[in-house]
């Protein structure tokens, strides 16, 4: 059991969500999405983000357009489809699940299931 | 001094160094390699070389700057090696596999030195790039050394001894006449994977599947044999023919190899005869009428007898060349793969055509049943 084994799966988990997410609030070039998740240091490499957003725009949850850039050749811009958006507040209620449960479980103090057993 | 050249990377120019250019080309050669059979693979590359372009021309000051190699190094440490980044789509059954504990051999230990001697060189880097496998050898063909398949350059490798003297050893069996050899070469190039990503080769030598080792294979991998040919250095004609002609000699044996492994699997073979003897049937029905089956040769249509109705008959006959038909290209896109670098049909493409081809060969049994159960007589095969 490796710590950093631990949290790369937690983050590679959420990493679809997360883009999603970013997504869900305004449009946005690739290179800005990886700065923002870089920021969050939810992604070591750039590179990882390139086959999510294929997959995800393969499966219709994303789309994209190409836009002229000032510098350089026109580059694809990124936003959520209406089928992303539904998929998005699944999301957005799983994560609000496993938020609770989480906090639940932070809360939970170890004498309490001691009592509870006691008075049963 | 130093020798550059152009390179156009997504659409934009850059003066790129030598060494710098066999970097980068090795990058992106390991990087296709990895997503060439993904689905969307074509475009996940052209958003990396995209990608690399962007970072690299944030690098440069001007355009005019040459593209050194600590640049494209570093790049390539931002944009990430190919296992790291293909390595999130599909986890790797193969790093379950090498961190499977390993009773320490002798290679073992000279990879642990080497590792400890790589991360003394790496202190700087991040902890969390380390991944801890221990290394275990796998048998590979050894693409960088090899004079046809590179069998005996990645057995050689394997066992630590020298390909040349396994050469000579294999040569020597081969001429005291034991001609066995031969097909069982063939086998081995056919079921021994090729080392092509640098992951494939830091297994072949047992060495520890890092992010540094890999960072090394990659930049090592300038050096060899196999980068060598894909130079515009000059090579002498010899050397040329030399080239063409293992190239030439390989692709026939390998052609060999797939008519080999036709005929010998009995199932393949019967299917194909099959397939071809129905299709004939097929359009003798079609353009003859059922006379024509008559003058048809051999005795073969007394053992597939239709009973009953024409149109049902003729109904069965379509259903089981097209499942038959399918099942085959299924088969030999899955032998292609296998035997050549074709990339094949892509898996879904498979799977429907898999899924109609069964549920033809299903039609045709419900076909053949109702046109038996049709009272009249038998006259699709006189």
């Amino acid at each position: 059991m490796n710590v950093e084994n631990v949290k790369s799966q937690m983050r590679k988990g959420m990493l679809e969500y997360c883009i999603m997410l970013l997504l869900h609030r305004e449009a946005a070039y690739a290179s800005d999405i990886i700065t923002k998740l870089k920021e969050a240091h939810l992604i070591v490499v750039e590179g990882t983000l390139y086959p999510l957003l294929t997959r995800l725009k393969n499966d219709e949850l994303l789309s994209y357009e190409w836009v002229e850039s000032t510098q350089g050749p026109p580059r694809k811009y990124y936003r959520l489809t209406e089928k992303g958006e539904t998929f998005l507040n699944e999301l957005q209620k799983a994560w609000q699940e496993l938020n609770d449960t989480v906090s639940h479980l932070q809360g939970y103090q170890p004498d309490l299931t001691t009592e509870k057993l006691t008075e049963e | 001094m130093k020798k550059t050249l152009d390179i156009n990377l997504s659409g934009r120019m850059f003066h790129v160094d030598e060494d710098a250019y066999q970097l980068l080309y090795d990058y992106l050669y390991n990087l296709r390699h990895a997503f060439e059979r993904q689905e969307g693979g074509n475009e996940i590359m052209d958003d990396l070389e995209n990608r690399l372009a962007e970072l690299l021309l944030e690098r440069i000051s001007d355009r005019q700057e040459v593209v050194s190699r600590t640049i494209v190094q570093e790049t390539i440490a931002r944009l990430g090696q190919p296992e790291e980044i293909a390595g999130t789509t599909d986890a790797e059954p193969r790093e379950e596999e090498a961190s499977a504990s390993e009773e320490p051999s002798a290679e073992n230990k000279e990879a642990e030195t080497d590792k400890e001697k790589e991360e003394e060189q790496h202190d700087e880097m991040p902890p969390h790039n380390h991944t801890e496998f221990t290394g275990r050898k796998r048998l590979f063909r050894d693409p960088d050394n090899r004079m046809l398949g590179g069998v005996l350059g990645g057995l050689a490798v394997y066992m630590n001894w020298d390909p040349t003297l396994l050469r000579l050893l294999l040569l020597i069996i081969l001429v005291a006449g034991y001609g066995t050899v031969i097909p069982v070469y063939l086998v081995c190039w056919l079921v021994i994977p090729k080392a092509e990503t640098a992951a494939d080769r830091l297994s072949m030598q047992g060495r520890p599947i890092t992010m540094e080792n890999i960072g090394k294979m990659v930049t090592e991998g300038m050096d060899k044999a196999e980068s060598y040919l894909h130079s515009d250095r000059p090579r002498t004609a010899l050397q040329r023919f030399a080239d063409a002609f293992v190239a030439v000699a390989g692709f026939l044996l390998k052609v060999l190899l797939v008519i080999i492994a036709i005929i010998c699997s009995p199932m393949l073979l019967v299917a194909a005869v099959v397939c071809l003897v129905l299709i004939v049937a097929l359009f003798a029905v079609l353009f003859g009428g059922t006379a024509a089956l008559a003058s048809l040769p051999g005795d073969f249509w007394t053992h597939i007898q239709v009973p009953g109705d024409m149109g049902w008959g003729l109904a069965f006959c379509i259903a089981l060349i097209v499942g038959i038909g399918l099942l085959l290209i299924c088969l030999i896109s899955g032998v292609c793969t296998l035997a050549f670098k074709w990339k094949g049909l892509s898996p879904r493409s498979l799977k429907v055509m898999l899924a109609i081809g069964l549920v033809s060969l299903l039609l045709s049994g419900i076909f053949y049943t109702v046109s038996a159960l049709t009272p009249e007589v038998n006259y699709l095969f006189p």
